[in-house]
């Protein structure tokens, strides 16, 4: 493991792959703005002018202004802070919930049975159903959202993970690790989960953009962050009505939202290439 | 390796008398292993029955040989010898001690009994470099502080006669020969009395088997570890082995010392199995007998009585009405054929 992400390979990888480096580029790019989207952002994000509203993009306005008259570039770099928050916070959620149910079950093949079953349950219910389900019985708050959305989506990672892990674990060197008298947990962390490293590196996009995307329904419902903080969701969802006439308003935030899912997912897939030792970067 | 078979070369049992008054170090008595086998939710379970009241003893520092055409169970016993595979009746020995449960003098013993896998490729972590699996049974078993496991595995690299560069390679970066030897090495990690040793050179090219097997016999001779040798090929064994089982769809047909057996096999499945092996000579052919015919039965439905008569030239009314018992032979060796009754 130790070896695996080490900095001349990573430097190798991306001076060969041209779309990992740009996606990871960009990927940088976003982080950078929502770190400082306070210094970024043009104008205050709830600063109503009702003169300028419903501008469409100017010198003044890049993305145009909303009916408020607040301005969407503004609203846009501070909502992107609220939309990496919680993609990266439900992503990691997800994925450690996901990881520790799919080797558990994966390994333990008792636990399996009875942990299966919850997992059915709750894939039988659609993950963004779930999500305004659990919202709906707690507050609106960010920390509240990250953990709707890993519980909504942790189920696909542990069957994921669980499929993975009953794979490997008849592997022969696993059978060798047991004789070398390595206990359960060991087993688990260093011969089945590294295992595990390049498809939740790639599900990590997946849940990423759909963490956005469940973030946004929830706002749109009333159900996620509160409406005082913007992100991209309730831009969108307040754009929506004016759509036809006014396209500015969905249509910058959610190009935005497109560009950020694609890098991440060219970051993704290169990382699985990464992670797979058989792969060279020579 | 298609030598051909002289028993003439096979060690020589080490003194008799004195391996006799030895008590076993390991004893097999009447060991069972059925599988249940389900295809589809409501498919009635069946039983697949792979290894059948098996028998056997290893004593210290010998090399046993199991013997037998895939399928006949011998990996099966191999894995519950070393606790992988649990028996589903009958008793595995080892000094004495039955090998049942998780206490803690079954668990020291069992670092005592390590294995050599057949796929050199399949039993090593793709993701660790090959010194972390050698040292994987110091760490596993505590066997000496960390700090000092990687001179251990330097040690253990030069006895299995790689160089200490390689230590820090993938699996992938090394040839199959190379990674049985990586193989060996992590079994020898865990300072083994007795190593089962899985059709250790089976996947390799006939050039590194003669290799790996002068390598296993250096050590059998430098640290007296017992070897339970499972193997298809019987040339192998030959120049290996001082005793040697011969099984056939989970049963034990015929045991004794190697040479006695290679000399003058008794069971007419050991002969068949000694006549499928090419011969260099013309001459060796006069006496040869026909191989098997057919194909090893189903051990989901095995023939009744003795499990081999539908493919013996010998067969009689008899050999499908009952299973025949042992019968001690002149030379030895033990054989079940109702041929001997």
């Amino acid at each position: 493991m130790n070896s695996m992400l080490s900095l001349t390979q990573t430097q190798r990888m991306l001076r060969h792959n041209r779309a990992a480096a740009i996606g990871l580029v960009i990927l940088i790019l976003f982080v950078l703005v929502a770190i400082f989207a306070d210094l970024i952002a043009p104008y205050p994000p709830s600063a109503a002018n009702s003169i300028d509203r419903l501008q469409g993009p100017s010198t003044a306005h890049w993305f145009g202004t909303d009916q408020h008259g607040r301005d969407v570039l503004s609203r846009v770099v501070v909502g992107t802070r609220s939309s990496i928050i919680v993609g990266f916070g439900a992503t990691v959620a997800t994925l450690l919930l996901g990881t520790v149910i799919g080797l558990l079950s994966g390994y333990f093949r008792v636990l399996d049975w009875v942990l299966m079953r919850i997992i059915d349950g709750l894939m039988a219910i659609p993950a963004i159903l779930l999500a305004i389900a659990l919202m709906a019985i707690s507050r609106p708050s960010l920390f509240n959202v990250i953990v709707a959305i890993a519980i909504a989506d942790s189920p696909r990672t542990a069957r994921l993970v669980r499929s993975i892990v009953m794979s490997t674990r008849g592997a022969l060197h696993v059978d060798a690790a047991r004789l070398a008298g390595i206990g359960h947990v060991k087993i688990m962390l260093k011969h089945l989960l590294p295992g595990t490293f390049g498809a939740l590196a790639v599900k990590g996009t997946y849940v990423f953009a759909s963490a956005i995307i469940v973030e946004a329904v929830l706002s749109f419902l009333g159900l996620g962050l509160p409406p005082t903080v913007p992100s991209w969701g309730n831009i969108i969802a307040e754009g929506r009505l004016y759509f036809q006439i006014y396209p500015h308003m969905v249509l910058f935030p959610a190009v935005i939202l497109s560009v950020l899912v694609l890098s991440i997912n060219m970051v993704g897939d290169a990382l699985r290439d990464l992670l797979d030792p058989r792969m060279k970067w020579e | 390796m298609n030598k051909p078979i002289n028993p003439e070369t096979a060690p020589p049992p080490a003194d008799d008398d004195d391996q006799r008054a030895e008590a076993p170090l390991l004893q097999i008595d009447d060991l069972v292993k059925q599988f249940t086998v389900r295809r589809g939710l409501f498919a009635r379970a069946r039983k697949l029955s792979a290894v059948n009241e098996i028998s056997l003893n290893v004593r210290p520092g010998e090399t046993f040989a199991l013997i037998g055409e895939s399928g006949c169970g011998k990996t099966t016993v191999g894995r519950m010898v070393t606790g992988l595979e649990k028996p589903t009746a009958g008793t595995i020995r080892y000094r004495g001690t039955e090998m049942v449960g998780r206490s803690q003098r079954v668990t020291d013993l069992r670092r005592e009994i390590q294995m050599i896998f057949q796929d050199p490729y399949a039993s090593l972590n793709p993701r660790l470099r090959v010194w972390e699996s050698v040292a994987e049974p110091i760490f596993g078993f505590r066997l000496m502080p960390k700090s000092a496991a990687r001179g251990r595995v330097e040690e253990l690299f030069s006895l299995v006669g790689l160089r200490p560069d390689q230590m820090d390679r993938f699996p992938h970066e090394l040839s199959g020969g190379q990674r049985q030897r990586v193989g060996i090495a992590r079994a020898l990690a865990a300072d083994p009395k007795l190593i089962v040793a899985d059709e250790p050179v089976s996947a390799l090219d006939v050039s590194i088997q003669a290799q790996i097997l002068n390598l296993m016999r250096k050590i059998h001779g430098q640290l007296g570890i017992a070897y339970l040798f499972i193997s298809h090929d019987l040339s192998v064994v030959a120049h290996i082995s001082t005793r040697i089982a011969v099984m056939y769809l989970g049963e034990i047909v015929e045991t004794g010392e190697t040479r006695a057996v290679l000399r003058n096999p008794q069971h007419p499945y050991t002969q068949e199995l000694l006549a499928s092996v090419p011969r260099r000579r013309v001459s060796d052919r006069s006496e040869r007998v026909r191989p098997p015919k057919g194909d090893l039965p189903s051990p989901l439905d095995p023939p009744s009585g003795c499990r081999f008569h539908p493919r013996c030239r010998h067969a009689m009314p008899e050999c499908s009405a009952s299973a025949p018992a042992q019968r001690e032979m002149p030379n030895g060796a033990r054989v079940r054929c109702h041929l001997y009754d």
